[in-house]
């Protein structure tokens, strides 16, 4: 009966994990994008995941960050977009560091309970910003934290990858079996892109994917591309 | 068929259900106005915020409250009788700090700080301690700075009221840039407003 109940929660936090935000858009706020992009440091993170231990592999998430940095610039050159490419050397302020936790932070809540376009989110919808809607902001950290920039605009890219070894790979797929439910194969992402207005702080839009493993160059365009297919960077 | 089969079947049987009751009857709405929590105490707000019935809310005594999603702002209004904890035990391996009538302001102040810890708060500091009423009752105000556990620095908000009837405590925290100073204002509002209702000084 014990294990009986662990599965359940297991189906439980499974479903609702399984509705991750796919895009989300403050459509009033995107005006037409004009003049550079400014691309802050991509962020991967590649966690090599065993049955008892899990050992971040910097190595591989070294690979991915170029990778996925690769695949974006080619994109959005395709597509016209200029950009302007900013390092951890040009950003080594601790400032930095924290608007993108902010970052992670916003997109985390967004995730959770905003999504105007799929509303698929994990615990629903804020009551209280239905009747008072609030925009979602870095604030002017944002802009004190990139000065030296005309550019209107910044773009995040930030990607989660989990590498399961053979005994996690087959305890998954036991439980996949057992519950009926697809299954994450052998490695399991999150990737997400977010553009913000550098003078506002105010998050425009957000993609998703769970997509691409970006070890390979090939799998970090297949992310890329799952993102920027729909949303103003097209 | 026997009991334990029959509750197997039904367990499964009542997934979907489970699975829908987590997902979405998680949150209520919460109007600007008085709200009274739970216990006997009860606090004005000048906006309107969302809470927690489940997830997050499971966690710790007392309600959880936000505006725009836990990860930006968080607010905890929780009576905590003497001998109970801020967080639930849940097997963990060490037992989460227990308030205990007799404690001093000290000791208060570190059991709020304790307890903040479990729920993933580091470097926890309190600014400008201070006494305060609230109503007739006395207490104590503090301010917070703290990290996230992925290392976002937070500020925060604390009233605490010693009462018959426990340690109420009501924690805000928030980051430290753009959201908390948004909200400031409001939740300072909102602690000096905190009473509790035919509340009579501790024993």
């Amino acid at each position: 009966m014990k294990r009986l109940f662990l599965l359940s929660c297991l189906v439980i936090v499974s479903a609702c994990a399984a509705t991750p935000i796919a895009s989300y858009s403050d459509a009033s706020r995107i005006q037409a994008l004009s003049g550079a992009l400014v691309l802050a440091p991509v962020r991967a993170d590649v966690v090599f995941v065993t049955s008892d231990n899990s050992d971040r592999r910097d190595d591989w998430s070294a690979q991915a960050s170029s990778n996925l940095l690769t695949a974006l610039q080619q994109h959005l050159q395709a597509s016209g977009i200029d950009i302007i490419m900013k390092t951890d050397q040009d950003l080594s302020l601790p400032e930095w560091r924290q608007v993108e936790r902010l970052k992670d932070a916003v997109v985390t809540a967004i995730s959770t309970h905003a999504n105007p376009l799929t509303e698929n989110t994990f615990m629903g919808t804020l009551p209280n910003r239905e009747t008072s809607p609030a925009r979602y902001t870095l604030g002017a950290d944002l802009a004190e934290a990139l000065t030296d920039t005309d550019a209107k605009h910044v773009l995040f890219l930030t990607s989660h990858v989990q590498v399961n070894s053979l005994g996690v790979k087959l305890a998954n797929a036991m439980f996949d079996t057992v519950s009926g439910m697809g299954s994450a194969g052998p490695t399991q992402s999150g990737s997400h892109l977010v553009l913000a207005d550098i003078k506002t702080g105010d998050i425009l839009w957000i993609a998703a994917t769970q997509e691409g493993d970006p070890r390979q160059l090939e799998g970090a365009a297949t992310i890329v591309e799952a993102m920027l297919r729909k949303g103003p960077l097209k | 068929m026997t009991p334990r089969p029959l509750l197997s079947c039904l367990s499964f049987a009542a997934m979907p259900l489970l699975v829908l009751t987590a997902c979405t009857q998680t949150l209520s709405l919460v109007p600007a106005g008085q709200h009274h929590t739970q216990g006997p105490v009860w606090v004005d707000l000048t906006n309107s915020w969302s809470r927690y019935h489940s997830g997050p809310a499971g966690r710790v005594q007392g309600q959880v409250l936000t505006r725009d999603g836990l990860t930006l702002n968080r607010l905890h209004i929780a009576t905590i009788a003497p001998g109970a904890s801020f967080v639930r035990p849940q097997g963990f391996v060490q037992s989460p700090p227990r308030y205990q009538i007799g404690m001093t302001q000290d000791q208060i102040v570190d059991f709020v700080l304790y307890s903040l810890g479990w729920i993933g708060f580091t470097d926890l500091q309190p600014v400008d301690l201070h006494e305060q009423s609230f109503g007739d009752l006395k207490g104590l105000r503090f301010g917070l700075n703290a990290m996230t556990g992925a290392g976002l620095t937070v500020k925060g908000d604390t009233a605490i009221i010693e009462h018959a009837g426990g340690l109420t405590m009501i924690v805000f925290l928030s980051p430290a840039g753009y959201y908390f100073d948004r909200d400031a204002k409001a939740v300072d509002t909102l602690m000096n407003s905190a009473r509790v209702n035919g509340g009579q000084s501790k024993p």
